[in-house]
């Protein structure tokens, strides 16, 4: 593993990764594809510029927040959003309790 | 063809070992969306050829195996394709779709400007000075006056209102550059 690592990257088969996979990005709408080839876009670029832990680590940190965005969305729309609307409801019109 | 790629290759290896914190600063930069990208791209230009006349390190990458001119176009190529990822990426991250007129727009701006930077390190100024004027003065004379009456901000390559006019523009000027950087060989580099 230790090896792997010390291994300097082949840099021009990473430029022509780079590249395609811009192109990529470019062309496909929003999607979860999309999301991927992103972010193995951004991790390609890193590796180009010799800072893959740097961007793998905002890589990471995107994913994070995209799942959470996700997951409130899922929240909003699904059964569980009426728990959401109920307690929103509840605590905005005090007039409709009354 | 070999021979091309595998320079290339160690020109990459040389420019991003050397450069490398300063490029993935400036890349994650022009990841910003909107017209700020700009000052970012502006500031890249300032770390490729520009940084290593400046600080007198063309005579040691002319020791290697590099021509003038792949040494130019190596570093305009490496340049262009930060940009354009960067600029991808970022945009269809915060906005989910690339516009089409992002990468000609970025283009006229990156070849004007690397043009402006090489004219002026060959020229022998080690500081940014006289691009950064130049880029206030293309930034404030663009403002002034409607599409009609100013005729400058058609071939801006700041505001590039006629694409294709400022692209003719920035590539005359990349053109002086490259021919400049091939011939002039009076420089203390």
């Amino acid at each position: 593993m230790k090896e792997f690592f010390q291994k300097k990257p082949l840099n021009i088969y990473v430029f022509i990764a780079v590249i395609i996979l811009t192109v990529l990005t470019g062309m496909i709408q929003r999607s979860e594809f999309q999301i991927v080839i992103l972010l193995t876009t951004f991790i390609s670029a890193g590796i180009l510029l010799k800072r893959h832990w740097l961007f793998a680590g905002i890589a990471v940190m995107v994913i994070s927040i995209i799942f959470t965005i996700h997951d409130f969305a899922k929240m909003d729309s699904g059964d569980s959003g009426k728990f959401i609307k109920k307690f929103q409801f509840h605590m905005g019109t005090d007039k409709d309790e009354e | 063809m070999t021979g091309i790629i595998s320079r290339f290759e160690a020109f990459l290896m040389l420019q991003t070992t050397s450069k490398r914190k300063s490029l993935s600063l400036l890349f994650l930069g022009i990841m910003i969306p909107g017209p700020f990208k700009y000052m970012f791209v502006f500031l890249l230009i300032s770390k490729l050829i520009y940084l290593d006349i400046a600080q007198k390190k063309m005579k040691m990458i002319l020791s290697l195996p590099f021509s003038r001119a792949e040494i130019f176009v190596f570093s305009y190529i490496l340049g262009l394709v930060i940009i354009c990822c960067a600029a991808v990426t970022g945009e269809s991250f915060f906005t989910g779709n690339v516009t089409p007129a992002l990468i000609p727009e970025l283009l006229v701006f990156y070849s004007a400007y690397f043009g402006v930077f090489s004219l002026v390190s060959m020229k022998g100024s080690s500081s940014i000075t006289l691009p950064v004027f130049l880029l206030i003065v293309d930034l404030l004379a663009g403002l002034r006056g409607s599409f009609d009456t100013n005729v400058y901000s058609w071939i801006s390559p700041l505001y590039h209102k006629e694409i294709i006019y400022a692209s003719v523009f920035s590539m005359l000027i990349l053109a002086v550059s490259f021919v400049q950087f091939i011939f002039n060989r009076r420089e203390k580099w």
